[in-house]
């Protein structure tokens, strides 16, 4: 052994490994030269005996559960329905959760049979992994499988801990005996990340898969979708905080799991992960909140106190999402209250809203929207003749008003003559000579029509 | 010939009217003519299938030829084999016949091609779907690299029945995510590889353990794949596919296809001044017959050793042939232009568009362009198997077809012109890998170690496996649980891990003259030299002046200009032995091998007149050092070597030596003349005396250096002869080097050192 070390000392080799875990944990760099020494045996002996380590864990709440397939480390929570994580209690999921169904077929459109099965209270569960590293390669080993699921009025929390390699089939059998009975997998990114893992994981492990797997209710695409414009991340801690009234205190951050697992292999000592299955909980808790929440804005619950609280591009993203989930009536409130904001950048949103009333031929509802927006325009220093336009053609065309019509075209022009050539519109002398030729048609019907 | 308009009917006729001219015959050294061969053909097997027999039918193929027949035995007999036979030979039918057959009977077989680039991989998958097309059946060839959108991703994983693929994409994509590949790996029936002979070296190496990282995935999977493989000549096709399959593989080398006519003509410029020994340029006289082929209407494909040389014959010859074509019937090839491009032109060559073509060794590769008539060499591409696959670029089962290669003034170009019998005695080059070598093989052990936790008692390299795992669990990247190791570590080791050395850290080249505009791209290690500040950069014969090059973003900016010059960067290079492993002496010559450290470092560059190739000015270059960990063999000389001269004669001699050998060793390693350098040192720290450094050029060696440490009396006596039996008087770039470099008696004082060393060599 030594001389190969040699040799590869010798090489360069050494710390070249891309070992990130070292990277991550600045104050162990002082003592490198002690971790390699201890490392010596680190990496060779196996894991503690786990009944040495009992009592460790049986201060973290967690013991050792057995199946068929061996042994793993089992730390299951118990919530009552009442219990409030941050603004929403978790037996709001009895009613919140079928509210998503919506949400799920939109997301199962390649299952069998998509809509067949809703997504009752007792039949989703909620899943979040922490992992030992990025992306769904091979090598990226879930080395905790955190489960919630709301069983007769209780919430129940299941973490399970694998203290080493060898454990994982027996965690991955507890994970597929859980998902026995159940249609839905709740996530956060779990279509793209936590359950192409797992695949991978069961495949590892001998499983092949059959059939399409669980039905997905990913909370990631419909937070992007509410909150993208709004917040400044879509991060589930981002969301917890600024929507969901819930504070994280002495939480470690999710990038360093690995670090404290990686840790705890070197000497078994429970206490290292202590706080990331901490953490994995506050995942699971926030999660369920964060379906209620999303339950309550499927059903076109949010009172009106709440939705005052939010900016004009949430309450767009709101409304568009319902919109793309068959929830028109419950969108329209939303769109009316965004017609009624004042908020810099309104601009966008009015031309937003109008542009679905349009559709809709709800012109009515549509054109005191571009109205307004035609007024931001003739105040902006950068003005957009795309209100003017809307309008000019709605006169002409709905109302047959070609005077009207011809009021709005002209602004158009002389708005359109404004904006600054070199800021990048480059649709401007294109969209100019089409106004230019509007006017020129409405000047001649109106000529026509004098005659 | 017509006389009015100078063009040849007919290359017949163009080789005929060659040999009457005596300002060409004057320099030929020699002429070999292979004479045409007719096809040795065998009648379809009888169990092929109907839909394929059917399927060759339509493409008017009525038999196969001989070796296509054995290569189709061999596979339905479960053999792994290795095809050698020249362009244009039928060779990928040899394993796409099987493939298809297999596919055919079992709809749930897989096969995986591997091609070394992209651009091949293409052109099979277009070969394989008009094939599938003319069958009239349902069989799905995908490629899979790194421009396969994410959408089409997953029905290639799903349902592709042959995944053309490049082992880059392999390492990096396919093999770290093989849970998604369950159907491939399970039903995998065939491996593919074609152009095997380009996996050699650092590449080859590397390639070897992405094999054996395949194999352990596939005996997961339950599935033992046969490899069916294709190369150029090489001299060791068998030994080199057995080393980087690690199976037992059947040589199949016996040519059915028929060839026309082919002439080989070897061609030395004239010398201009006798007593120094110098000749005319060789790119001047390369020009000269290619722009005489080309105005006689003769397809004409051009080599060059480098990307400058390259260059410039392009820019000589659209010169002089513009008032009789088009610009754009004669063009440039090399690595660092643009795939579209490259594909352009690929495609005029074929349809006849393209009258011209003047490439890099890039062209090489399996790259189809059609038959050429000629082929025009500058300077001794360094390997017979290179020689072979540029000449083969002009050969056609039909018809004649010469090249013409035009010696170089260096020693070795020089040895080869005068001494022909040797280069058709020659066999062509080993490929030659080192799966095993240290670094590689830990890089890839990582990469495995990802895929798939490792067992005890499995192997994985000539190393213990044991004893590197338990390195890697010191450097916290893996974990031992029981009997298994387990990679454990945020990493994804296969980013870090490129199989060619600078693949991932090209520059790009961006053209500022108007906007911005990225014309092409350099590799890092020829970066320093090719494209420093003030260098000119040529691209399709127009010039570029280098403005900026930012280092650390890779980015060189460039402007169009027009001058009368081209430049050549100057490296200097310092050398550090850290650890000698062997060690003999032979009286005044002792040698020894180890690891060496080298530190390369562009220094200055100079600006060279074209056409006459005169100095006419230099600069400095500041950019960064770039250092080499690698194995090298030293020769060190004792007094008595020397015979009592003084200083300077020492290092006249030393220098003198240190070029001829530098440029013969290439030759007796049978490698290409890039990958073993020669740094001669007056005064090493390490052996304190005079001494003759040889260097591995890639990290951790590839064995070159260890070969010659065995092999050096052969080399320093092939040396002493070259120099005894050069023609000139002092000294000539075509032995020692020019008088006006290593002074007025190089030749006389190398020859002394090189005898004196020999004296108590054994012979």
């Amino acid at each position: 052994m030594s001389a190969l070390r040699e040799r590869l000392m010798r090489l360069g080799a050494a710390g070249r490994t891309g070992g990130g875990d070292l990277s991550a944990r600045p104050e162990e760099r002082g003592r490198g030269t002690a971790v390699v020494d201890k490392a010596g045996i680190a990496g060779t002996v196996p894991v503690q005996d786990a009944a040495g380590r009992e009592d460790g864990w049986r201060a973290l709440g967690a013991a050792t559960a057995r199946n068929d397939w061996g042994a793993f480390l089992l730390r299951r929570r118990a919530y009552p329905s009442g219990h409030r994580h941050g603004r929403h209690r978790l037996g709001d999921l009895e009613w919140a959760l079928p509210l998503l169904a919506p949400v799920t077929e939109r997301q199962n459109r390649r299952a069998p049979v998509p809509s067949a099965r809703p997504p009752g209270a007792e039949a989703v569960l909620f899943l979040d992994l922490e992992t030992t590293g990025l992306g769904v390669g091979t090598g990226n080993f879930p080395f905790l499988i955190g489960l919630a699921y709301m069983e007769s009025g209780t919430f129940r929390v299941e973490q399970l801990f694998i203290r080493h390699p060898g454990e994982e089939p027996a965690a991955l059998a507890h994970l597929l005996d859980r998902l026995r009975d159940r249609t839905h997998l709740a996530t956060f990114n779990g279509r793209a990340f936590d359950w192409p893992l797992l695949t991978s994981r069961f495949v590892l492990n001998g499983w092949r898969p059959t059939g399409d797997g669980p039905l997905h209710l990913d909370l990631l695409p419909p937070s992007r979708a509410l909150w993208r414009h709004a917040l400044a991340s879509c991060r589930l801690s981002a969301i917890e905080e600024h929507r969901l009234g819930i504070e994280r205190e002495d939480d470690i951050p999710g990038a360093l799991a690995p670090t404290f697992y990686f840790r705890y292999l070197e000497d078994g000592d429970p206490a290292h992960v202590a706080g990331v299955l901490a953490h994995n909980e506050r995942d699971l808790l926030a999660l369920a909140s964060l379906a209620v929440h999303l339950g309550r804005l499927a059903g076109g619950m949010a009172d009106p106190g709440e939705t005052a609280e939010w900016t004009a591009a949430e309450l767009m993203g709101a409304a568009a999402w319902l919109d793309a989930h068959g929830r028109p009536e419950q969108a329209d409130p939303l769109y009316r209250e965004l017609g009624g904001r004042d908020e810099p950048g309104m601009f966008r949103w009015l031309m937003a809203a109008a542009e679905r009333w349009r559709r809709l031929g709800r012109f009515d509802e549509a054109v005191p929207l571009w109205e307004k927006a035609a007024a931001i325009a003739e105040r902006s220093a950068v003005p957009v003749p795309d209100a003017h336009i809307r309008l000019a053609v709605y006169h002409e065309h709905r109302r047959k008003d070609p005077a009207a019509a011809l009021v709005y075209a002209e602004r158009a022009l002389a708005l359109s003559a404004a904006l600054p050539p070199s800021r990048g519109f480059s649709r401007a002398p294109r969209e100019r000579e089409e106004i230019r030729r509007r006017v020129e048609r409405l000047r001649r019907k109106l000529a026509a029509n004098r005659d | 010939m017509n006389r009015w308009t100078g063009r040849a009917a007919s290359v017949e006729e163009w080789i005929a009217d060659f040999r009457r001219r005596p300002e060409f015959m004057a320099n030929v050294t020699h002429w070999h003519t292979t004479p045409a061969r007719p096809a040795r053909t065998a009648p379809f097997p009888e169990e092929l299938h109907p839909k394929l027999a059917g399927g060759l039918g339509r493409k008017g193929i009525a038999s196969l030829y001989t070796h296509q027949a054995e290569a189709f035995s061999a596979a339905r007999a479960g053999e792994h084999f290795v095809v050698v036979t020249p362009t244009a030979s039928g060779k990928t039918l040899c394993y796409n016949l099987p493939v298809l057959q297999r596919i055919l009977e079992d709809d749930s077989a897989r096969a995986l091609y591997l091609f070394p680039t992209k651009a091949l991989a293409q052109d099979q998958v277009a070969e394989l779907q008009e094939l599938a097309n003319l069958m009239d059946v349902d069989i799905k060839t995908h490629t899979y690299d790194g421009d396969t959108p994410p959408e089409v991703r997953r029905v290639v994983r799903l349902a592709g029945h042959i995944v053309v693929t490049n082992p880059d994409m392999l390492h990096s994509a396919i093999l770290p995510h093989h849970t998604k590949w369950v159907k491939l790996f399970e039903n995998l029936k065939y491996v593919v590889i074609d152009e095997l002979h380009a996996y050699r070296g650092v590449f080859g190496s590397h390639v070897a353990n992405v094999i054996r990282r395949l194999k352990r995935i596939c005996r997961f999977y339950g599935s033992r794949p046969q490899f069916l493989c294709a190369s150029a000549t090489i001299r060791n096709p068998k030994e080199h596919a057995q080393r980087l399959l690690e199976e037992p593989v059947r040589l199949i080398d016996d040519n059915g296809a028929p060839s026309g006519e082919r002439h080989f003509v070897f061609y030395n410029p004239p010398l201009v001044n006798r007593q120094l020994g110098i000749r005319a340029s060789s790119v001047l006289e390369t020009q000269k017959i290619a722009a005489d082929l080309l105005r006689s209407g003769i397809q004409t494909i051009v080599f060059a050793r480098s990307r400058v040389r390259m260059e410039i014959l392009l820019t000589y010859l659209q010169e002089l042939i513009r008032k009789d074509f088009g610009p754009k019937t004669i063009r440039g090839y090399r690595g660092g232009y643009l795939p579209r491009q490259r594909r352009e032109i690929e495609r005029g060559l074929r349809s006849g568009e393209i009258r011209g073509v003047v490439s890099t060794n890039a062209l090489e590769l399996g790259i189809d362009i059609g038959e050429l008539q000629a082929c025009v060499i500058n300077g001794y591409p360094g390997s017979v198997a290179s020689t072979l696959q540029q000449s083969g670029r002009a050969g056609r089962r039909r018809g004649s077809s010469v090249t013409i290669l035009v010696a170089g003034s260096n020693p070795l170009d020089q040895f080869l012109v005068r001494h022909p019998e040797f280069f058709f005695g020659l066999t062509p080059e080993e490929a030659r890998i080192d799966p095993d070598n240290l670094l590689i093989l830990l890089d890839q052990l990582k990469c495995a170690a990802y895929e798939l936790p490792f067992e005890a008692g499995e192997t994985f390299g000539a190393e213990s496996l044991e004893d590197m795992l338990e390195f890697l669990a010191q450097e916290r990247v893996v974990h031992q649980a029981g009997n298994r190791w387990h990679w454990m570590a945020q990493a994804f080791p296969a980013n870090n891990v490129s199989l060619r050395t600078a693949a991932p850290e090209n520059f790009v080249i961006i053209d500022i003259t108007e906007g911005h505009r990225v014309i092409g791209e350099v590799d890092r290690f020829s970066a320093p030299t090719l494209i420093h500040e003030e260098a000119i950069y040529i691209h399709e014969g127009v010039q570029y002046q280098v403005e900026k090059l930012d280092y650390p973003e890779k980015k060189a900016y460039v402007r169009q200009v027009n001058v009368d010059y081209f430049t050549d960067a100057n490296v200097a290079v310092d050398l550090k032995v850290l650890h000698a492993d062997l060690e003999e002496a032979d009286g005044p010559l002792s040698r020894q091998y180890g690891e060496i450290a080298v530190t390369a470092r562009t220094t200055v560059f100079k600006k060279i007149r074209l056409r006459t190739h005169e100095n006419i000015g230099s600069g400095p270059i500041h950019l960064p050092e770039e250092e080499l960990h690698t194995s090298g063999c030293w020769f060190a000389f004792a007094d008595e070597a020397f015979g009592g001269r003084n200083e300077t004669e020492r290092q006249t001699a030393l220098m003198g030596v240190s070029n001829v050998l530098g440029r013969l060793a290439s030759l007796h390693l049978m490698c290409d003349p890039f990958d073993i350098r020669v740094v001669p040192q007056v005064k090493a720290v390490h052996t304190k005396r005079p001494t003759i450094f040889f260097y591995d050029r890639y990290p951790g060696g590839i064995g070159l250096s260890r070969k010659l440490f065995d092999l050096y009396a052969e080399l320093f006596r092939e040396g002493e002869r070259l120099i005894a039996g050069c023609g000139c008087e002092n000294g000539c770039p075509s032995c020692v080097g020019p008088a006006d470099e290593t002074g007025e008696r190089g030749k006389e004082l190398a020859l002394e050192l090189i005898r004196r060393a020999l004296s108590e060599v054994p012979a």
